[in-house]
């Protein structure tokens, strides 16, 4: 079943020109039946994470998707970031259309993938379709930042594959539960760690990983709104996502962990100061989105299933607020001397902004506030100056952050009013209105919430679980898991 | 009993403070005029200028602040007197203390100050910026010494630290036992009194400063100032 | 329902009625009612009063609980907001309005801010604690904000300060959840203590340092007084009574409840001698003596008054760190008093830019004619201000005093007088230029200030009046505030303090006063010849008459011979120190960009994949 949460929008990417009169209507057809999927396979995969073997062959030899809580919520989150920020006003059955449908294909099977293999297809999935909507605004501009991130990106590419090819010498195994049965021995090594730094890094070229991340601003600044939402909200979180199960899985070392904290910290302190002196929205926003996902790396850094929390509250939080602000930024592009008076113009594009930016600060109540609280109160379990400093570091940018953010809202309900803005069209008005809903709901239901993001964090940091069930025969730790996940779900 | 010798002592407590007042201040006039090679005035000439300055035909008032400054002024040191131990009558000392007295003090300077200022006149206003200034200046080391009584002697009752100080006998003197601050009391206490060298906000060498507008009730006042100021020096320093 | 329950509805009633009502006429009347309710609330609560919401996030339980302590402030809150409410509820409000201002946004942010400050009050553990701390902040920064223009400008400096003081407060958060597994402020009491000193000085310079930010605590200071005096009349005078007082309850809370004055203790820098407590003291003496002399040489009334209001946090601070019952007594009683005289204050110089237009004050003077009953207020309100009997600033001054000379701290007492003579010194200057001196021709046919508005501002100055002649009105709370807190505490008297080592009683003190002006009135009126009356304008200076063409008002430059000596000193050390500091993070901010925008960002790439591999094999 769950595998029409990838093959679905693959298929319908590809057919999409064949559709005829139903192509309007395919695309989100096809978005809202991924989400229907995840959906089913939810209420068993809280109780109980499973697998389903592609092609029928039991792993380590066959390929796999693993379907826990985290996986669904990130194939949830493809889906709706992906009907939310759906092109709309495009003509049917264009290309963006399809680009799209695929970027969701391919962030579900990163989400679900428990092979490297497959992450890598589906990686250079995600790869391919974001080059694509990148150069989509058709500008000189796009042209030239989309290449800049193609020639970073196909680098980042080759690192990744070659710290794959490193540790498919070392181990001969692909599958990430069997290579984490293997590492302990395998790769707990000066290799081992190389091939974990050049993934990092490849991966981290769509993660927004400091220092990898240099095409950002311009890309973000330079395509469509709707694509630099996707990008700063749905992909780098998938990246994210990979990075975590190789860390819980397969690294689950001290070196790697420090990696990413520093790596995570430096991301945190360069983006936001850069944010500081942002001349223009779209770039303030994409600083301050490398920014936030440095907090994300910081947070996963953390040992243990605080981290792991902390982290997904985090990713989550931006995934919400980021495409958002993105979204209001759409009428509020140029230089920010031209937003005086746009809060007046479009009372509701402002009002937003303001919940947003109160968000991304950490205003209590709002989730932004959690999110960053379950992270600094992770650090702060944390004995050592590495993990304090990046406390600090946390603490002292989001001053600078909330400094930059409210000099915008200050520009844009001051009274001078020249030449306003025109007013924002109702599509990105009304997605960002509900992503607005989304977190003052999260806000209301920070309790509940935390409980279930708790509850996917202990099945996500569960290792010797996530082993146990993916190579049932080998598992000695869980003998209990054997009877529950003896048999692999059949084919869909 | 103890109410009628609490009224009796509130309303002599002022009133020897006037008389005392009033002949330090023929004093002070008698030295100077000794040092001077006069003769001076005679025993009754404080009483004189102030009957005189009340029966002055022409008085001028340039409000009601005018007026309740003055009533400020002399009240405020009426008022101080009470909380100010003389032998035999303790008056409200224990309830007030140190502290109050000093700052029931400014309040004189405050109605002054209100009273020059309702009357519009620049000079009136720049004698009172430098008086203040000059309280600044001299207050400092007053309340240095004021710590220093209290902290001595472990209270700000006056009535305790005179008794205090009379059981110790002369060699218990505040004089004897703090001469450093019995020094930087007696400096204050002539800023606060307005005289040479410390004399620059009355500027006598000025025409007009506060008191040229004003009229014989504001006398009173200042005569007031004096004397509870000198019958002051003597309460805290040598009391 | 509990009684906090009730409270905090119709706190939250009261800002979407203010929201809603806001433009109907009888807005003003209605909120300061709905406040008054609040208010009576309060007054039936006795003990501690616990709300019955509460919450479970990430394992902790989050509630609210008033106690006598939080209950002193949220009077003085509500007391406050009924003072505005009613100030903005006639033609003031009207005025406004027609300026083109929203007064239902001033309306609903006011009840925002009350709202959030008894979240504030209420809070039982760290986490009710800083999200009430972040809501006060940024309801205040709407209240700022309100007067566009330089108000906007103020206001964001102000958040750049405020969130480097919440940063701080929730650092300080973290790392006690951490050291002691529990948030609750209970548990805290129990455990902070106990924990090694180099944590909690940590810890105590975290919260001080936030909590201090709002106080405006030196060096963090700057930020506070354009902020409070650009924002709109009544919003100022809530801001400049109450706000930043919120800094000083949270102070309170962790200094003296969590921490505890023995945990204190135990923080030395030279053992025996300077520890934590003489620190947090000399930063108070400092926060009294520097914004006071700034205040002396502010032109324009609202910017000296806030100017003065940081001022006298100092004094609350230095009470409470004194720490024994009559210096928390003080410092807390200080709270009252400072928010209802400077309330008064703000709102009779509201009332002269109701008339004026101006609080410039070389634009000002001789209105005390045209606007008596401004200057009685401004009269009753300076005199709280500077501390002088019989108003209610002088009995919490005197407790501070008092505590020092107990304890033995004479600079630090001559440091408070030092910055009590400035202050009488500089509300001198204010009431004199405003009211005293010489009347402006365009002034001579201005009127008093309509009711709406005086009557706040003569409650006020009779609640001035009132609890400086019978402090123990207010120090009753006090004492019941201290022994939440669980400080020593006063032993009062209605007239003010018994101590065997000098009392106070100021119902004797303010009698004999009266008595004095009394007999001083007598004299003047009773025996001499009677005085004439002469005209407002009718004047001569240096022997000439002086007409009312003529500017002759003395006011530039006050106190021009201070100044000559105390001038220099003025080195606007930390104005540079804040430029220092954003140019610094200018140029980090620079260096940063530079990174992104690099020509050859594979290059930088495949460097940093080299380092990491590099780093792998060594």
């Amino acid at each position: 079943m769950i595998v029409l949460a990838v093959a679905l929008p693959l298929l319908a990417a590809f057919l999409l020109p064949l559709t005829g009169p139903l192509r309007r209507v395919v695309g989100p057809a096809t978005l809202l039946l991924v989400a229907a999927t995840a959906f089913s396979a939810w209420p068993r995969a809280q109780v109980e994470p499973f697998t389903v073997a592609i092609g029928g062959f039991r792993p380590p030899l066959g390929i796999l998707f693993y379907v826990d809580g985290v996986a669904l919520l990130f194939v949830l989150a493809a889906a709706f970031s992906c009907l939310l920020l759906w092109p709309w006003n495009e003509e049917a059955g264009s290309r963006k259309h399809a680009l799209t449908l695929l970027l969701a294909a391919g962030c579900s099977g990163l989400a679900l993938s428990g092979d490297l293999f497959n992450i890598y297809v589906f990686y250079e999935l995600v790869a391919v379709a974001s080059y694509g909507l990148a150069a989509g605004a058709g500008s000189s501009r796009a042209y030239a930042a989309a290449f800049r991130y193609l020639v970073l990106s196909s680098l980042g590419s080759l690192l990744a594959l070659v710290g794959i090819a490193l540790i498919y010498h070392r181990t001969g195994t692909l599958n990430l539960a069997h290579l984490g049965e293997l590492a302990p021995t395998l790769l707990n090594d000066p290799p081992g760690l190389a091939a974990f730094l050049l993934l990092l890094l490849g991966l981290g070229v769509k993660a927004e990983l400091f220092p990898v991340n240099a095409w950002v601003p311009e890309v973000y600044a330079g395509a469509e709104r709707r694509v630099s939402a996707l990008l700063a909200g749905l992909v780098s979180k998938l990246a994210v996502l990979v990075l975590v199960r190789l860390l819980v899985l397969v690294f689950p070392t001290d070196e790697a962990r420090t990696a990413l904290l520093l790596l995570g910290t430096l991301g945190i302190l360069s983006g936001e100061l850069a944010a500081y002196r942002a001349r223009d929205l779209a770039r303030l926003l994409s600083w301050s989105s490398i920014g936030q996902l440095g907090i994300v790396f910081v947070a996963f850094a953390v040992p243990g299933e605080a981290g792991l929390v902390a982290g997904l509250a985090v990713a989550l939080h931006h995934l919400v607020a980021k495409p958002a602000l993105f979204l209001l930024a759409e009428r509020w592009g140029g230089s920010l001397e031209a937003l005086t008076g746009a809060g007046r113009g479009s009372p509701l594009a402002g009002a937003l902004f303001v919940l947003f930016a109160l968000s991304l600060i950490g205003v209590p109540p709002l989730p932004g506030f959690w999110a960053k609280f379950l992270v600094l109160s992770g650090l702060a379990a944390q004995e050592g100056g590495l993990w304090w400093a990046a406390a600090a570091a946390i603490l002292a940018t989001t001053v600078v952050e909330a400094s930059y953010l409210f000099r915008v809202v200050g520009r844009l309900y001051a009274r001078d009013a020249g030449g306003a803005p025109a007013p924002h069209a109702t599509g990105p008005l009304t997605g960002a209105a509900v992503l607005g809903l989304v977190l003052i709901l999260g806000g209301a239901g920070a309790g509940p919430l935390g409980d279930a993001l708790g509850h996917m964090a202990a099945q996500a940091a569960d290792r010797a679980a996530y082993l146990g069930r993916v190579l049932p025969v080998r598992t000695i730790e869980h003998p209990g898991t054997l009877t529950l996940n003896a048999a692999p779900e059949a084919r869909p | 009993m103890d109410a009628l010798n609490l009224a009796l002592e509130l309303i002599l407590m002022p009133l020897v403070a006037f008389v005392v007042g009033l002949f330090m201040v023929l004093m002070m006039r008698k030295i100077a005029a000794r040092i001077q090679r006069r003769v001076g005035p005679p025993l009754l000439q404080p009483l004189y200028d102030i009957i005189k300055l009340y029966g002055k035909q022409t008085q001028i008032s340039h409000g009601l602040v005018h007026d309740i400054g003055i009533v400020m002024a002399v009240g405020g040191y009426v008022a101080a007197e009470t909380l100010l131990p003389v032998p035999g009558m303790d008056g409200l000392a224990d309830r007030g203390g140190l502290i109050t007295l000093a700052y029931l003090m400014m309040i004189p300077s405050l109605g002054l100050a209100l009273g020059v200022g309702q009357c519009a006149n620049p000079n009136g206003s720049i004698g009172i910026a430098r008086a203040l200034t000059a309280m600044l200046a001299y207050d400092i080391p007053f309340v240095i010494v004021i710590f220093g009584v209290a902290w001595h002697y472990g209270t700000t009752n006056l009535a305790d630290i005179i008794a205090l100080q009379q059981a110790a006998g002369p060699g218990g003197w505040g004089a004897a036992t703090m001469p450093l601050l019995a020094l930087a009391g007696l400096f204050s206490v002539h800023a606060m009194l307005g005289k040479q060298p410390f004399e620059i906000y009355v500027a006598p060498a000025e025409i007009a400063t506060g008191p040229m507008v004003e009229m014989g009730g504001k006398f009173l006042g200042g005569l007031f100032v004096m004397q509870t100021f000198q019958f002051y020096t003597a309460g805290v320093l040598y009391a | 329902m509990t009684l906090l329950d009730l409270l905090l509805l119709l706190a939250a009633a009261t800002g979407a009625l203010a929201w809603l009502l806001g433009r109907w006429s009888g807005a003003g009347v209605l909120a300061a009612l709905l406040y008054a309710g609040q208010l009576a609330l309060l007054g039936a609560m006795d003990g501690n009063t616990a709300a019955s919401p509460t919450f479970r996030v990430l394992g902790q339980t989050i509630a609210w609980s008033l106690d006598p302590f939080g209950r002193f402030f949220a009077l003085i809150t509500l007391g406050a907001a009924i003072a505005s409410a009613w100030f903005m509820a006639g033609e003031w409000g009207r005025r406004y309005a027609q300026a083109g201002h929203s007064l239902r946004a001033l309306h609903g942010t006011l009840a925002i801010n009350v709202l959030a400050m008894l979240l504030l009050l209420a809070s039982s553990d760290l986490v009710s604690l800083f999200i009430g701390w972040e809501l006060v902040s940024w309801a205040s920064f709407l209240l700022m904000a309100q007067g566009g223009g330089a108000a906007v400008r103020a206001a964001l400096r102000y958040v750049t300060y405020a969130m480097g003081g919440a940063m701080a407060v929730l650092g300080g958060t973290v790392l006690a959840y951490a050291w002691t597994g529990t948030l609750d402020l209970g548990l805290l009491a129990e455990r902070l203590p106990a924990l090694e000193p180099g944590r909690l000085w940590l810890l105590v310079a975290l919260f001080t340092g936030g909590f201090g930010v709002k106080m405006g605590l030196l060096p963090f200071h700057l930020w506070q007084a354009p902020a409070y005096a650009e924002a709109p009349g009544p919003g100022t005078a809530f801001l400049g009574a109450i706000s930043s007082r919120m800094g000083l309850f949270a102070i309170a809370l962790v200094l003296a409840r969590l921490v505890t004055l023995e945990g204190l203790d135990g923080l030395q820098i030279l053992p025996g001698q300077f520890g934590v407590r003489d620190l947090l003291a000399w930063v108070a003496a400092f926060t009294i003596v520097l914004p006071t002399f700034t205040a002396l040489k502010q032109n324009d009334a609202r910017y000296l008054l806030a100017w003065h209001g940081i001022g006298q946090g100092g004094y609350m601070l230095m009470g409470l760190v004194v720490g024994d019952a009559m210096g928390s007594a003080g410092g807390l009683m200080h709270v009252f008093n400072h928010a209802t005289y400077q309330a008064a204050l703000f709102l009779s110089v509201y009332a002269v830019i109701h008339r004026t237009g101006t609080a410039d004050l070389n634009r000002l003077g001789g209105l005390v004619v045209r606007m008596p009953l401004s200057f009685l207020t401004m009269l009753v309100g300076i005199i709280g201000l500077a501390g002088l009997p019989p108003m209610n600033g002088f009995v919490s001054k005197w407790l501070i005093y008092r505590s020092l000379m107990a304890e033995g701290m004479p600079l630090l007492f001559v440091a408070s007088v030092i910055g009590t003579l400035g202050t009488i010194l500089s509300v001198y200057k204010l009431i004199h230029n405003t009211f005293l001196g010489q009347l402006r021709s365009e002034h001579e046919h201005i009127r008093e200030a309509p009711w709406s508005m005086t009557g706040p501002m003569l409650a006020l100055c009779a609640i001035v009046f009132v609890t400086g002649t019978a402090p123990g009105l207010v120090l009753g709370w006090v004492a019941d505030a201290q022994a939440a807190l669980g400080l020593p505490v006063l032993r009062y008297t209605l007239g003010g303090v018994a101590s065997a080592q000098g009392g106070l009683d100021m119902l004797w003190i303010v009698g004999v006063l009266f008595g004095g002006f009394g007999v001083g009135a007598l004299l003047f009126y009773g025996g001499g010849g009677r005085s004439r009356r002469v005209h407002q304008l009718d004047n001569y200076a240096g022997g000439h008459f002086l007409s009312a063409d003529v500017r002759y008002q003395y006011s530039d430059n006050f106190y021009a011979g201070l100044m000559h000596r105390i001038g220099p000193l003025y080195r606007n050390a930390f104005t540079w120190l804040e430029s220092a500091l954003v140019s610094a993070v200018d140029l980090a901010a620079l260096a940063m960009q530079g990174v992104y925008r690099q020509q050859a960002p594979a290059f930088l790439l495949l460097m940093t994949a080299v380092a990491g591999l590099a780093w792998v094999v060594l």
